[in-house]
């Protein structure tokens, strides 16, 4: 006897999309991403915001503080791409990833730290540089993540 | 033809091609202020009409006590908020048999080592990252719309079945593998 309890509760939500009317899913697809298009420039103006917040954290004596940079870049990473930003998006995602490491090796490394937000701030223009130069600089940034990786798990 | 039966038809033809109505579904929202922007923009967008938006745990606590829920989308990293204890005690709230089994999809922009398989044994349903895009919710909505899984309830675990049941081999063969399953027993696999 396990002492498991199965239960077969009804399906509210898939009683209530099969139900006759509502709209085809490619219709639903369209208007939900033109509601995301509508609001791009919107997110554009989270992401300033976002870069100015980082800015000020990273000008604090002492550095800044993990979780706060980490928070921020996390919603970098969440809007980016729908303000038309994915490579500000793939940054601000490496940049979490290093926060992350060095949260668990105990510290941040301030070099690291830099590389991440200045790409961050690059890539919210992208348009002033070339397809090459943006791939160059998440291609740095890639080793530079994959340098710290390597330091954690040595 | 009567209007209905052209009416039937037309819904039947509809569904068939692929028709989503979530006019009468009851969605929640978790998430900080962009993040539901974002996902009211998507749900509107499926025609979602019922959208109970929640900034805080608090408020989606009271959200889930008080109205039917049939669907929970929610970030995992909400501040001053522990998302996978609140689904826990969702799931094991025998005294909300309405809500405690929606089907709840989290959202992360970055997953922090080990959120998947702590996503898992909380009981969500599914684990998507962000940035958002309307295919995946799509996808994922309707997979959790047509789910038949059914729920298990342990001492430590209140969520979706994630057993997988193996075919057996037919009777009187033998696999040839070390792992194949006995001729006439049923495997589970637990691939949670």
């Amino acid at each position: 006897m396990s002492g498991a309890r199965f239960h077969s509760p009804t399906n509210h939500l898939g009683k209530a999309v099969t139900q006759p009317g509502g709209k085809p899913v490619a219709t639903a697809l369209a208007d939900a991403q033109s509601q995301l298009d509508d609001a791009a420039e919107q997110l554009a103006g989270r992401i300033d915001e976002i870069l100015g917040e980082i800015g000020a954290l990273c000008a604090r004596p002492g550095g800044p503080p993990p979780d706060d940079l980490y928070r921020l870049a996390r919603e970098a990473a969440g809007l980016a791409a729908l303000a038309h930003l994915p490579d500000l998006g793939l940054a601000a995602h490496a940049l979490c990833s290093l926060i992350d490491l060095s949260r668990r090796a105990g510290a941040l490394p301030e070099e690291q730290i830099q590389v991440g937000v200045g790409a961050m701030r690059l890539l919210r223009h992208p348009e002033r540089f070339s397809e090459e130069a943006r791939k160059m600089l998440l291609d740095d940034l890639k080793a530079v993540l994959a340098k710290a990786l390597k330091t954690a798990s040595a | 033809m009567s209007d209905q039966s052209d009416r039937n038809l037309k819904d039947s033809a509809e569904r068939a091609l692929g028709v989503i109505n979530l006019d009468n579904a009851s969605i929640l929202l978790i998430d900080d202020a962009w993040g539901i922007e974002i996902l009211t923009r998507i749900f509107v967008g499926f025609g979602a009409r019922h959208l109970h938006k929640a900034e805080s745990l608090e408020a989606a606590s009271e959200t889930v006590a008080k109205l039917p829920v049939d669907l929970i989308v929610t970030e995992t990293q909400l501040q001053g908020g522990d998302v996978y204890g609140f689904i826990r005690k969702l799931r094991a709230d025998a005294g909300n048999e309405r809500n405690r089994f929606a089907p709840v999809i989290l959202l992360s922009a970055h997953a922090a080592p080990g959120a998947i398989a702590e996503a898992r044994d909380c009981g969500a349903n599914f684990f998507v990252a962000k940035p958002l895009s309307p295919k995946v919710m799509m996808d994922r909505v309707l997979w959790v719309a047509g789910a038949k899984r059914q729920y298990v309830e342990t001492a430590t675990y209140a969520g979706p079945d994630r057993r997988f049941r193996t075919v057996t081999l037919p009777p009187g063969v033998l696999g040839r593998r070390g792992g194949d399953p006995r001729p006439g027993v049923e495997a589970v696999e637990l691939t949670g």
